[in-house]
Protein backbone atom coordinates (compact mmCIF):
# COMPACT_ATOMS: atom_id res chain seq x y z
CA UNK A 1 0.00 0.00 0.00
CA UNK A 2 2.82 2.28 0.71
CA UNK A 3 4.65 1.30 -2.02
CA UNK A 4 1.83 1.84 -4.24
CA UNK A 5 1.15 5.60 -3.09
CA UNK A 6 4.53 6.35 -3.65
CA UNK A 7 4.32 4.92 -7.34
CA UNK A 8 1.35 7.55 -7.89
CA UNK A 9 3.02 10.26 -6.40
CA UNK A 10 6.08 9.32 -8.58
CA UNK A 11 3.62 9.13 -12.03
CA UNK A 12 1.48 12.29 -10.92
CA UNK A 13 5.07 14.16 -10.68
CA UNK A 14 6.08 12.91 -14.35
CA UNK A 15 2.86 14.18 -15.50
CA UNK A 16 2.00 17.28 -13.70
CA UNK A 17 6.31 18.69 -14.46
CA UNK A 18 5.34 18.45 -18.34
CA UNK A 19 2.60 20.05 -18.00
CA UNK A 20 3.64 23.39 -15.63
CA UNK A 21 6.94 23.37 -18.20
CA UNK A 22 4.37 23.66 -21.40
CA UNK A 23 2.25 26.23 -20.30
CA UNK A 24 5.34 28.47 -18.79
CA UNK A 25 6.84 28.17 -22.82
CA UNK A 26 3.25 28.92 -24.11
CA UNK A 27 3.20 32.38 -21.41
CA UNK A 28 6.74 33.02 -23.02
CA UNK A 29 5.88 32.38 -26.23
CA UNK A 30 2.53 34.54 -25.71
CA UNK A 31 4.60 37.28 -24.31
CA UNK A 32 7.55 37.67 -26.90
CA UNK A 33 3.95 37.77 -28.94
CA UNK A 34 2.09 40.54 -27.74
CA UNK A 35 5.95 42.18 -27.45
CA UNK A 36 6.91 41.84 -31.38
CA UNK A 37 3.45 43.27 -31.82
CA UNK A 38 3.44 46.28 -29.86
CA UNK A 39 6.81 47.06 -31.35
CA UNK A 40 5.28 46.32 -34.87
CA UNK A 41 1.86 48.78 -33.89
CA UNK A 42 4.23 51.35 -32.42
CA UNK A 43 6.59 51.50 -35.46
CA UNK A 44 3.45 51.76 -37.82
CA UNK A 45 1.75 54.27 -36.18
CA UNK A 46 4.71 56.59 -36.02
CA UNK A 47 5.08 56.27 -39.56
CA UNK A 48 1.32 57.53 -39.77
CA UNK A 49 2.60 60.19 -37.84
CA UNK A 50 4.90 61.13 -39.65
CA UNK A 51 2.46 60.84 -43.25
CA UNK A 52 0.33 63.11 -41.03
CA UNK A 53 2.44 66.07 -40.67
CA UNK A 54 3.28 67.53 -43.97
CA UNK A 55 7.20 67.50 -44.74
CA UNK A 56 6.97 70.61 -46.67
CA UNK A 57 7.82 74.03 -44.65
CA UNK A 58 4.87 76.31 -44.06
CA UNK A 59 4.19 78.71 -46.86
CA UNK A 60 4.31 82.70 -45.26
CA UNK A 61 3.75 85.67 -46.25
CA UNK A 62 5.48 89.67 -45.84
CA UNK A 63 4.75 90.94 -42.30
CA UNK A 64 3.88 86.96 -40.94
CA UNK A 65 6.74 86.38 -38.23
CA UNK A 66 9.06 83.45 -38.92
CA UNK A 67 11.25 81.73 -36.28
CA UNK A 68 15.08 81.30 -36.38
CA UNK A 69 15.75 80.01 -33.63
CA UNK A 70 17.32 82.57 -30.92
CA UNK A 71 15.94 85.23 -33.30
CA UNK A 72 12.17 86.01 -34.74
CA UNK A 73 12.13 87.41 -38.13
CA UNK A 74 9.23 89.34 -39.56
CA UNK A 75 9.89 89.87 -43.66
CA UNK A 76 8.66 93.23 -45.14
CA UNK A 77 9.63 94.00 -48.44
CA UNK A 78 11.59 92.66 -51.49
CA UNK A 79 13.33 94.86 -53.80
CA UNK A 80 15.71 94.77 -56.57
CA UNK A 81 18.87 97.71 -56.26
CA UNK A 82 21.30 99.44 -57.87
CA UNK A 83 23.36 99.40 -54.68
CA UNK A 84 23.77 97.57 -51.79
CA UNK A 85 22.81 99.39 -48.13
CA UNK A 86 25.87 100.06 -47.05
CA UNK A 87 29.02 102.30 -48.69
CA UNK A 88 31.93 100.78 -46.58
CA UNK A 89 30.56 97.14 -45.91
CA UNK A 90 30.29 94.20 -47.85
CA UNK A 91 30.47 94.04 -51.36
CA UNK A 92 29.25 97.25 -53.67
CA UNK A 93 29.34 95.93 -57.31
CA UNK A 94 26.24 94.93 -59.23
CA UNK A 95 22.54 94.34 -58.44
CA UNK A 96 21.33 93.47 -55.11
CA UNK A 97 18.48 91.85 -53.84
CA UNK A 98 17.39 93.20 -50.88
CA UNK A 99 14.73 91.25 -48.20
CA UNK A 100 14.07 93.94 -45.63
CA UNK A 101 12.48 93.15 -42.33
CA UNK A 102 12.11 93.77 -38.75
CA UNK A 103 13.92 91.02 -36.34
CA UNK A 104 14.04 90.14 -32.33
CA UNK A 105 16.08 88.41 -29.89
CA UNK A 106 13.74 86.04 -28.38
CA UNK A 107 16.69 84.50 -25.94
CA UNK A 108 17.79 86.14 -22.80
CA UNK A 109 21.39 86.96 -24.10
CA UNK A 110 22.66 89.38 -26.50
CA UNK A 111 22.77 86.64 -29.17
CA UNK A 112 25.92 87.18 -32.04
CA UNK A 113 24.49 83.78 -33.89
CA UNK A 114 21.70 85.76 -35.13
CA UNK A 115 21.10 82.72 -38.16
CA UNK A 116 22.27 79.80 -35.59
CA UNK A 117 25.58 78.77 -34.63
CA UNK A 118 27.09 77.19 -37.11
CA UNK A 119 25.69 79.42 -39.21
CA UNK A 120 22.34 78.95 -41.25
CA UNK A 121 21.61 81.72 -43.75
CA UNK A 122 18.55 81.65 -45.85
CA UNK A 123 19.14 80.11 -49.43
CA UNK A 124 17.23 81.63 -52.17
CA UNK A 125 16.25 80.01 -55.50
CA UNK A 126 15.13 81.64 -58.96
CA UNK A 127 15.13 80.14 -62.46
CA UNK A 128 17.78 78.00 -61.67
CA UNK A 129 20.33 80.39 -61.47
CA UNK A 130 22.76 80.41 -58.59
CA UNK A 131 22.60 83.07 -55.65
CA UNK A 132 25.55 83.79 -53.42
CA UNK A 133 24.99 83.94 -49.22
CA UNK A 134 23.76 86.48 -48.60
CA UNK A 135 25.14 89.96 -45.91
CA UNK A 136 23.02 90.67 -43.37
CA UNK A 137 23.11 94.41 -42.55
CA UNK A 138 21.92 96.67 -39.57
CA UNK A 139 19.74 99.63 -41.35
CA UNK A 140 20.10 102.01 -38.60
CA UNK A 141 23.79 102.16 -39.09
CA UNK A 142 24.18 101.04 -42.44
CA UNK A 143 26.47 98.41 -41.50
CA UNK A 144 27.15 94.03 -41.13
CA UNK A 145 24.72 92.80 -38.50
CA UNK A 146 27.49 91.80 -35.10
CA UNK A 147 24.99 90.97 -32.37
CA UNK A 148 21.13 91.73 -31.51
CA UNK A 149 20.30 92.64 -27.76
CA UNK A 150 17.20 91.42 -26.23
CA UNK A 151 13.94 92.93 -26.07
CA UNK A 152 15.49 95.74 -28.88
CA UNK A 153 13.15 95.30 -32.38
CA UNK A 154 15.83 96.12 -34.88
CA UNK A 155 15.59 96.84 -38.45
CA UNK A 156 17.66 94.30 -41.40
CA UNK A 157 18.13 93.85 -44.63
CA UNK A 158 19.15 90.86 -46.10
CA UNK A 159 21.22 91.32 -49.25
CA UNK A 160 21.87 88.71 -52.51
CA UNK A 161 24.32 89.72 -55.25
CA UNK A 162 22.71 88.91 -58.30
CA UNK A 163 24.04 87.17 -60.38
CA UNK A 164 24.57 88.18 -64.08
CA UNK A 165 22.49 85.83 -66.04
CA UNK A 166 19.13 86.47 -63.38
CA UNK A 167 15.88 88.52 -64.79
CA UNK A 168 13.41 89.27 -62.69
CA UNK A 169 11.39 86.74 -61.67
CA UNK A 170 9.66 84.89 -58.63
CA UNK A 171 11.91 83.58 -55.75
CA UNK A 172 12.01 81.75 -53.11
CA UNK A 173 13.37 82.17 -49.75
CA UNK A 174 13.94 79.46 -47.44
CA UNK A 175 14.25 80.40 -43.66
CA UNK A 176 15.86 77.65 -41.05
CA UNK A 177 15.74 77.72 -37.19
CA UNK A 178 18.01 75.52 -34.86
CA UNK A 179 16.12 73.67 -32.05
CA UNK A 180 16.95 74.68 -29.05
CA UNK A 181 16.99 71.99 -26.21
CA UNK A 182 16.97 72.82 -22.50
CA UNK A 183 18.98 69.42 -21.36
CA UNK A 184 20.64 67.80 -23.89
CA UNK A 185 21.31 63.88 -23.60
CA UNK A 186 24.65 64.37 -23.22
CA UNK A 187 25.73 66.59 -20.38
CA UNK A 188 22.03 67.88 -19.77
CA UNK A 189 23.42 71.33 -20.53
CA UNK A 190 21.28 73.92 -22.63
CA UNK A 191 22.63 73.36 -26.45
CA UNK A 192 21.45 74.41 -29.68
CA UNK A 193 20.80 71.50 -31.86
CA UNK A 194 19.85 70.30 -35.87
CA UNK A 195 17.75 73.01 -38.05
CA UNK A 196 14.67 72.24 -39.43
CA UNK A 197 13.06 74.12 -42.11
CA UNK A 198 10.84 76.93 -40.70
CA UNK A 199 9.13 78.31 -43.57
CA UNK A 200 9.30 79.33 -47.40
CA UNK A 201 8.31 82.77 -49.02
CA UNK A 202 7.83 83.13 -52.39
CA UNK A 203 7.74 86.08 -53.81
CA UNK A 204 8.22 88.84 -57.10
CA UNK A 205 10.50 91.46 -55.91
CA UNK A 206 9.47 94.95 -56.73
CA UNK A 207 11.87 97.30 -58.47
CA UNK A 208 13.60 99.36 -55.90
CA UNK A 209 15.56 102.33 -56.34
CA UNK B 1 6.71 37.38 -2.70
CA UNK B 2 10.02 37.58 -4.17
CA UNK B 3 8.66 39.24 -6.84
CA UNK B 4 6.78 42.03 -5.36
CA UNK B 5 10.52 42.41 -3.45
CA UNK B 6 11.80 42.96 -6.49
CA UNK B 7 9.01 45.02 -8.09
CA UNK B 8 9.62 47.17 -4.69
CA UNK B 9 13.32 47.69 -5.36
CA UNK B 10 13.02 48.41 -9.12
CA UNK B 11 10.57 51.06 -8.34
CA UNK B 12 12.52 52.41 -5.21
CA UNK B 13 15.36 52.69 -7.50
CA UNK B 14 13.87 54.53 -10.41
CA UNK B 15 12.14 56.99 -7.59
CA UNK B 16 15.52 57.73 -6.22
CA UNK B 17 17.36 57.90 -9.89
CA UNK B 18 14.60 60.64 -10.41
CA UNK B 19 14.90 62.64 -6.91
CA UNK B 20 18.35 62.52 -8.09
CA UNK B 21 17.94 63.74 -11.48
CA UNK B 22 15.37 66.72 -10.77
CA UNK B 23 17.57 68.12 -7.69
CA UNK B 24 21.32 67.72 -8.86
CA UNK B 25 22.32 71.16 -9.91
CA UNK B 26 22.53 71.18 -13.97
CA UNK B 27 25.26 71.78 -16.24
CA UNK B 28 24.50 75.26 -16.53
CA UNK B 29 24.26 76.29 -13.00
CA UNK B 30 27.68 74.15 -12.37
CA UNK B 31 29.93 75.94 -15.10
CA UNK B 32 29.49 79.30 -13.85
CA UNK B 33 32.14 81.95 -12.93
CA UNK B 34 32.02 82.40 -8.82
CA UNK B 35 30.27 85.44 -7.91
CA UNK B 36 32.49 88.43 -5.91
CA UNK B 37 30.98 91.04 -4.99
CA UNK B 38 32.50 94.11 -4.80
CA UNK B 39 32.57 96.28 -1.51
CA UNK B 40 30.81 98.99 -0.76
CA UNK B 41 33.05 101.83 -1.89
CA UNK B 42 32.59 99.92 -6.01
CA UNK B 43 35.75 98.37 -5.58
CA UNK B 44 36.01 94.80 -6.55
CA UNK B 45 39.05 92.21 -6.77
CA UNK B 46 38.87 89.33 -9.09
CA UNK B 47 41.30 86.58 -9.25
CA UNK B 48 43.05 88.02 -12.01
CA UNK B 49 42.11 91.83 -12.09
CA UNK B 50 41.17 94.70 -9.65
CA UNK B 51 38.08 97.24 -11.01
CA UNK B 52 36.17 99.57 -9.91
CA UNK B 53 33.21 101.12 -11.05
CA UNK B 54 33.65 105.08 -11.17
CA UNK B 55 30.22 105.85 -12.75
CA UNK B 56 27.07 105.23 -15.12
CA UNK B 57 25.76 107.63 -18.04
CA UNK B 58 22.90 106.83 -20.26
CA UNK B 59 22.34 108.18 -23.78
CA UNK B 60 20.35 108.28 -26.39
CA UNK B 61 23.16 108.33 -28.71
CA UNK B 62 26.93 108.13 -29.01
CA UNK B 63 29.27 110.10 -31.86
CA UNK B 64 32.82 109.45 -31.62
CA UNK B 65 35.69 109.96 -33.67
CA UNK B 66 37.21 106.90 -35.78
CA UNK B 67 40.42 107.11 -38.39
CA UNK B 68 39.61 110.68 -39.17
CA UNK B 69 35.62 110.41 -39.57
CA UNK B 70 32.67 111.54 -37.26
CA UNK B 71 30.58 107.95 -36.23
CA UNK B 72 27.52 108.53 -34.71
CA UNK B 73 25.16 105.52 -32.90
CA UNK B 74 21.74 105.61 -31.99
CA UNK B 75 19.47 103.49 -30.29
CA UNK B 76 15.90 102.75 -30.19
CA UNK B 77 16.69 102.00 -26.37
CA UNK B 78 19.08 103.18 -24.15
CA UNK B 79 23.03 103.25 -24.53
CA UNK B 80 24.64 102.62 -21.06
CA UNK B 81 28.03 103.51 -20.15
CA UNK B 82 30.24 102.00 -17.42
CA UNK B 83 33.13 103.94 -16.37
CA UNK B 84 35.97 101.90 -14.81
CA UNK B 85 39.33 101.76 -13.49
CA UNK B 86 41.27 97.99 -13.91
CA UNK B 87 44.45 96.67 -13.32
CA UNK B 88 45.88 93.02 -14.15
CA UNK B 89 47.16 91.61 -10.59
CA UNK B 90 49.22 89.02 -11.66
CA UNK B 91 49.30 88.83 -16.04
CA UNK B 92 48.23 91.00 -18.12
CA UNK B 93 44.94 90.22 -19.08
CA UNK B 94 41.53 91.48 -21.32
CA UNK B 95 38.53 91.70 -19.32
CA UNK B 96 34.66 91.67 -20.60
CA UNK B 97 31.82 92.90 -19.29
CA UNK B 98 28.32 91.85 -18.74
CA UNK B 99 25.12 94.10 -18.18
CA UNK B 100 22.57 91.07 -15.98
CA UNK B 101 19.34 93.36 -16.55
CA UNK B 102 16.91 93.45 -14.24
CA UNK B 103 14.37 91.30 -16.06
CA UNK B 104 17.24 88.88 -15.43
CA UNK B 105 18.29 89.05 -18.96
CA UNK B 106 22.59 89.49 -20.30
CA UNK B 107 23.50 92.31 -21.90
CA UNK B 108 26.67 92.10 -23.17
CA UNK B 109 28.85 94.57 -24.70
CA UNK B 110 27.53 96.30 -27.69
CA UNK B 111 29.53 95.03 -31.35
CA UNK B 112 27.65 98.15 -32.68
CA UNK B 113 30.25 100.15 -30.50
CA UNK B 114 33.51 98.04 -29.77
CA UNK B 115 35.19 100.71 -31.78
CA UNK B 116 34.70 103.47 -29.32
CA UNK B 117 37.90 105.29 -28.02
CA UNK B 118 39.13 103.49 -24.76
CA UNK B 119 36.84 100.99 -25.27
CA UNK B 120 36.30 97.87 -23.02
CA UNK B 121 36.76 95.35 -25.52
CA UNK B 122 39.70 96.53 -27.11
CA UNK B 123 41.79 97.16 -23.88
CA UNK B 124 44.42 95.20 -22.51
CA UNK B 125 45.29 95.36 -18.83
CA UNK B 126 48.62 95.33 -16.93
CA UNK B 127 49.44 94.43 -13.58
CA UNK B 128 50.05 97.76 -11.36
CA UNK B 129 49.27 99.55 -14.51
CA UNK B 130 45.29 101.28 -14.27
CA UNK B 131 43.58 101.81 -17.23
CA UNK B 132 40.01 103.64 -17.42
CA UNK B 133 38.12 102.11 -19.73
CA UNK B 134 34.44 102.21 -20.70
CA UNK B 135 32.02 99.36 -21.28
CA UNK B 136 28.83 100.48 -23.28
CA UNK B 137 25.78 98.10 -23.23
CA UNK B 138 22.91 98.61 -25.27
CA UNK B 139 19.24 97.71 -23.33
CA UNK B 140 16.12 99.10 -22.27
CA UNK B 141 15.48 101.86 -19.99
CA UNK B 142 14.23 99.31 -17.44
CA UNK B 143 16.87 96.76 -17.24
CA UNK B 144 19.28 99.60 -15.62
CA UNK B 145 17.83 99.94 -12.50
CA UNK B 146 17.72 96.24 -10.96
CA UNK B 147 20.58 95.38 -12.90
CA UNK B 148 24.12 94.65 -11.99
CA UNK B 149 27.52 95.17 -13.95
CA UNK B 150 29.55 91.91 -13.86
CA UNK B 151 33.31 92.00 -15.41
CA UNK B 152 35.35 88.56 -15.60
CA UNK B 153 38.56 88.26 -17.12
CA UNK B 154 37.83 87.09 -20.97
CA UNK B 155 38.46 83.40 -22.00
CA UNK B 156 38.19 82.41 -18.22
CA UNK B 157 34.26 82.94 -17.84
CA UNK B 158 33.31 79.32 -16.27
CA UNK B 159 35.33 78.43 -13.21
CA UNK B 160 36.67 81.77 -12.15
CA UNK B 161 35.38 84.69 -10.73
CA UNK B 162 33.45 87.27 -11.76
CA UNK B 163 33.09 90.74 -9.71
CA UNK B 164 29.25 91.94 -9.11
CA UNK B 165 28.80 95.74 -8.70
CA UNK B 166 26.19 96.80 -6.51
CA UNK B 167 22.99 97.49 -8.59
CA UNK B 168 22.52 101.58 -9.35
CA UNK B 169 19.82 103.06 -7.01
CA UNK B 170 18.60 105.54 -9.63
CA UNK B 171 19.21 105.73 -13.24
CA UNK B 172 21.48 107.98 -14.40
CA UNK B 173 20.03 111.14 -16.06
CA UNK B 174 19.60 110.10 -19.89
CA UNK B 175 21.57 112.57 -22.17
CA UNK B 176 20.29 112.99 -25.82
CA UNK B 177 23.80 112.80 -27.11
CA UNK B 178 27.07 111.58 -25.71
CA UNK B 179 30.55 112.68 -27.27
CA UNK B 180 32.92 109.87 -26.47
CA UNK B 181 37.26 111.05 -26.92
CA UNK B 182 40.28 109.74 -26.11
Amino acid sequence: MVEDEAGIRFYARMVRHPLRSTARQIRARLFAGIGILAAIAVAWWMKVEDARVPDASPQIAFGEPVSLGRAVFTPQKLTVEKAGPSATAGSQAGRKLVLAGQIENVTGTSQAAVFGQPEKLLTLSSGGAGFPLPEVYLVRDRELLGQIEPRIREDIAIVWNIPDDWHEQDVTIEFSAQQFKLRDNLYAKASWLLFYPAGTLSARPERGA
Amino acid sequence: MSHLANLMAVALGGAMLGAMMNTLPGYDSSFQPFAVDAGENGVGQGRLFTAELIGLRSAGAISYERYGKNVVRDTSATFLVAELAISAREESRQIEAVWLGATGRQYNQSTRLENVPRGLSQARFEPRLTDRPLAIFELPDDEIVGGRLVLMARGSMRMDSAVHFASPASAPERQAMLRLGP
